[in-house]
């Protein structure tokens, strides 16, 4: 599995692409870009292509934004799937990481 | 659907497990030992492995200890398949980094129901 | 019963505490004789466990009434208060008073009862004060409507592959859920290790849930994270649960209930079974599931290329069913034990009432016998050791006359032998009165002179009908019940009740009981058109002969030559009259058996094979048939005949000396 989908879309400035499959075993591989993106302060991540999450990856997002806001920027979301909201709320993260509300189709 | 490892040493468990997995559309691999399992397990990741407790050459327990030292089993769901009502034997395998349990005897809708508890 | 599933929950607490009443009861005996002092922590345990289910089941009057008895064994147990032996009357009665309760609780009747209340007040005053009227909390809070849970996984939860979102998801599901996820102890990006986890969450659930189904949800990660359910509003217990109305039961059970062993009250309703038990049968049950599933397939369509697999299938059946069989029947097996605990009390209280000193020496409790054989033995057992007591053993004065120690001693037994299971019941006293029984015997009009009668002649008159020494005498040896009807008794389990006894030494009564549901391995015979099962321990080989290898003799019987020596022949056709059977020697088999040191043939048409068999008592669905020591089913539902080997050898004898 892994994360092929991670080099596709338009390189937007510090942005990211999670991939669709953003579990833990996924996340050795997905943390250290993510990191490098809010490394800057600002970053872009899409999350829209995202199928599977867990909790370790909900926390590493968190743990993001949480960054970027330190260093004086943020994150913001290029989209985000219906998976990745349905987590954020069960886990009591939606205000948290703020993502954006479903686009019309 | 997910990449399924069914590891028994019983033919007819493993037939059972892989069988009904199978019918919901699963993808099922069988290693009818630890070792056999660990072999299999390092070619190409699982989503989801059940385990029996009680095997040759290289039994449940110590096939998770192994198994879920692998970096790449972190955090994958690995269920022992036991006979063992007793806490202890549990809490054994829980200890050497099993998910959970479903006790045996299960039959093939109990299965379906932990497996999809589990995949989410 | 109003409600069958709050009725089983009611009957287990019963089982448990009477259990525990039982101990408490020995226990304080013990502390009677001088026993240690941590005895008053198994009797603290002990009440203390009753209060609180008491309180659970909603019998608060029960609950009430520990609680006094309770804190009167806390004062023993700081040692603020002396035990003596005023102290242990109260609380034995305390036990029985108890005993009451619960024989009332079964029956659906109020629990208190003129004892009752005398006695919490004599509980309460022993430790000067009124009797406190408190009611316990009736119901543990299991069921509530709004519930809040916090939750806070361990480092490694998520790394085992349990997933917090997985566990909240699953919450949801129960109810409506809302989430606070606390992130205090999230570290900042450059600290996080992505597999651990480091955030917890309160969880506020709304909707009739169970704490059951919550914990449920974490049933995996009990250890791997902290967990704490509390309910934010209480449900009241459906009413329906309260109170079994049983009308049936009246007074006398209740009272009959308290005076003797509690079992009694609870005869065929249930049985308690160890844990290990139970797990073996869960796991034979796992098995037979697993085998039949694999077999299952087959019946839909079968391919030649999986015979293989149903071969295997077919054999792992095989192999479950005879052990779950086996676990099964040892299900029924319980040990003697329970019914020998009811004898401390009895003997104590007896000797108390005679004056006579008496010591109980009690072995092999842990022997197991049948639960319906278990159940049924007991008063058979209650009437011996009344009569030992009560005319067996002597007054001090006279044993110290008689040169012996003043304290006579009471022995109870249990063992196996052979496939039995031995009883006995023996005194050092007096031993049997010759002269007094042939003098009753005579007066009941049993016998004319007890001329010419030999000493077990005697002895065996006190089983006769009509003769009781012990109702007529004293009240003391049970409520007018004679040797005869435990001889009967004990008839009616297949079994016998024998005594050995010798003037000054003392008596042994000697009740020897069969394994009524044994498992026995066997081969099955072919006779005619009939099977017999030859127990497989009496078979030493089984051999085809030639025709002149059996020589008849003189009187009618047949012999012939096996490793040296020559063995009777016992045609089974003949014996027990099976038409159709194969006549000559060389068409048929001989299978050499032993039975009580003899080995003889039994000559037979055919072997079907080995297979197991559940002995059925002949005596208990028929009569008893000589030559033959039960029955069993067939896999074809036809019935069987097990041939008792020993007996037919008795049998083949008396033929051949008539």
């Amino acid at each position: 599995m892994g994360s092929k989908a991670s080099t596709k879309g338009t390189p937007v400035a510090a942005g990211v692409t999670l991939p669709a499959d953003c579990r833990l075993g996924a996340l050795d591989a997905l943390a250290p870009r993510l990191r490098e993106a809010v490394a800057g302060g600002a970053a872009t991540f899409d999350g829209s292509a995202v199928e599977k999450v867990d909790g370790a990856a909900m926390q590493l997002l968190v743990a993001c934004r949480r960054a970027a806001a330190a260093s004086g920027g943020g994150v913001a979301w290029a989209g985000a799937s219906d998976v990745l909201r349905e987590a954020a709320g069960l886990l009591g993260l939606a205000a948290e990481l703020d993502l954006p509300a479903p686009m019309p189709a | 659907m997910a990449k399924i490892l069914a590891v028994d040493d019983s033919a007819s468990m493993r037939g059972m497990v892989a069988f009904t997995l199978r019918g919901a559309g699963h993808e099922v691999s069988e290693a009818e030992n630890g070792q056999l399992a660990l072999d299999q397990a390092r070619g190409g990741r699982y989503d989801l492995v059940l385990a029996d407790v009680n095997m040759p050459v290289m039994d449940g327990i110590s096939m998770v200890r192994e198994l879920r030292a692998l970096p790449e089993y972190k955090g994958v769901p690995i269920l022992m398949l036991t006979t063992e009502s007793h806490t202890d034997k549990k809490m054994e395998g829980k200890a050497a980094g099993a998910t959970g349990w479903l006790v045996k005897p299960f039959d093939p809708e109990q299965l379906l129901a932990t497996v999809n508890r589990v995949l989410g | 019963m109003a409600n069958l599933g709050m009725a089983q929950f009611h009957q287990v607490f019963f089982e448990e505490s009477l259990e525990g009443l039982d101990n408490m009861e020995t226990a304080l005996l013990a502390l009677d004789e001088g026993g240690d002092k941590e005895l008053v922590h198994t009797i603290f345990r002990a009440a203390h466990s009753i209060k609180g289910g008491a309180a659970t089941f909603g019998f608060p009057e029960m609950a009430a009434f520990t609680h006094e008895a309770e804190s009167l064994l806390d004062e023993l147990r700081d040692g603020r208060r002396a035990i003596d032996k005023p102290i242990i009357e109260l609380l034995l009665r305390t036990v029985d008073c108890l005993r009451g309760m619960f024989a009332r609780a079964q029956a659906g009747q109020p629990l208190n009862d003129e004892v009752a209340e005398g006695l919490r007040g004599e509980l309460a005053a022993t430790m000067g004060r009124a009797a406190e009227t408190q009611v316990l909390a009736r119901r543990a809070r299991d069921r509530a409507d709004a519930w809040k849970v916090s939750f806070r996984p361990h480092p490694g939860m998520a790394a085992g592959g349990n997933d917090p979102l997985r566990l909240l998801r699953e919450l949801k599901a129960l109810g409506e859920m809302s989430v606070t996820a606390d992130l205090a102890a999230l570290p900042a990006l450059d600290q996080l290790d992505v597999a651990t986890c480091h955030i917890g969450w309160t969880i506020e659930l709304q909707g009739q849930i169970t704490r059951e189904a919550i914990k449920g949800v974490f049933d995996w990660v009990e250890d791997e994270c902290d967990l704490s359910i509390e309910p934010l509003h209480v449900v009241a217990p459906p009413a329906a649960a309260e109170a079994p109305k049983a009308a049936v039961a009246d007074v006398a059970t209740a009272r009959a209930a308290r005076e003797s062993a509690p079992v009694a009250s609870t005869e065929s309703s249930s049985v308690r079974v160890s844990i290990d038990k139970i797990d073996s049968l869960i796991d034979l049950v796992g098995e037979l599931v697993i085998t039949q599933s694999m077999l299952d397939p087959f019946r839909e369509n079968f391919d030649i290329a999986r015979l293989a697999m149903l071969q295997e299938g077919l054999t792992q059946l095989a192999r479950h069913t005879r052990e779950l069989q086996e676990s099964v029947m040892g299900i029924r097996m319980l040990p003697i034990g329970s019914v020998f605990n009811r004898f401390p009390r009895l003997v104590r209280d007896l000797s108390a009432k005679l004056g006579k000193q008496v010591r109980l020496d009690m072995h092999g409790e842990q022997t197991e016998l049948d639960k319906t054989v278990l159940e049924k033995i007991g008063d058979p057992l209650v009437h011996l050791v009344r009569n030992a007591i009560d005319h067996g053993l002597e007054m001090p004065d006279k044993r110290r006359a008689a040169g012996k120690v003043e304290q006579g001693t009471l022995r109870l037994e249990a063992f196996h032998r052979g496939g039995s299971i031995v009883v006995e019941v023996a005194d050092d006293g007096a031993g049997l009165n010759r002269e007094a029984i042939v003098a009753k015997a005579i007066q009941r009009g049993l016998v004319s002179s007890g001329e010419g009668m030999s000493d077990e002649a005697v002895a065996e008159l006190i089983f006769q009908p009509g003769f009781s020494t012990a109702a007529v005498t004293t009240d003391l040896s049970g409520r007018g019940v004679g040797m005869d009807v435990v001889r009967r008794n004990v008839a009616d389990l297949g079994g016998s009740v024998t005594i050995r006894s010798t003037p000054g030494k003392g008596s042994v009564f000697t009740i020897v009981l069969p394994l009524t549901l044994a498992i026995m391995d066997g081969l099955s015979a072919a006779v005619g058109e009939e099977s017999y099962i030859v127990p497989l321990v009496s078979i030493v080989e089984s051999v085809q002969l030639k025709a002149e290898a059996v020589r008849s003799v003189a009187g009618g019987g047949e012999l012939f030559r096996f490793r040296g020596e020559y063995l009777p022949v016992i045609r089974l056709h003949e014996m027990f009259g099976c038409p159709g059977a194969v006549r000559n020697i060389e068409d048929g088999l001989m299978i050499v058996v032993e039975g009580d040191g003899t080995r003889v043939g039994l000559f037979v048409d055919g072997l079907n094979g080995q297979q197991q068999a559940v002995v059925k008592s002949l005596e208990a669905n028929y009569r008893r048939v000589q030559g033959i020591s039960g029955a069993t089913i067939l896999a074809d539902g036809s019935v069987a005949l097990i041939v008792d080997i020993a007996g037919l050898i008795r049998m083949q004898g008396r033929r051949k000396a008539a």
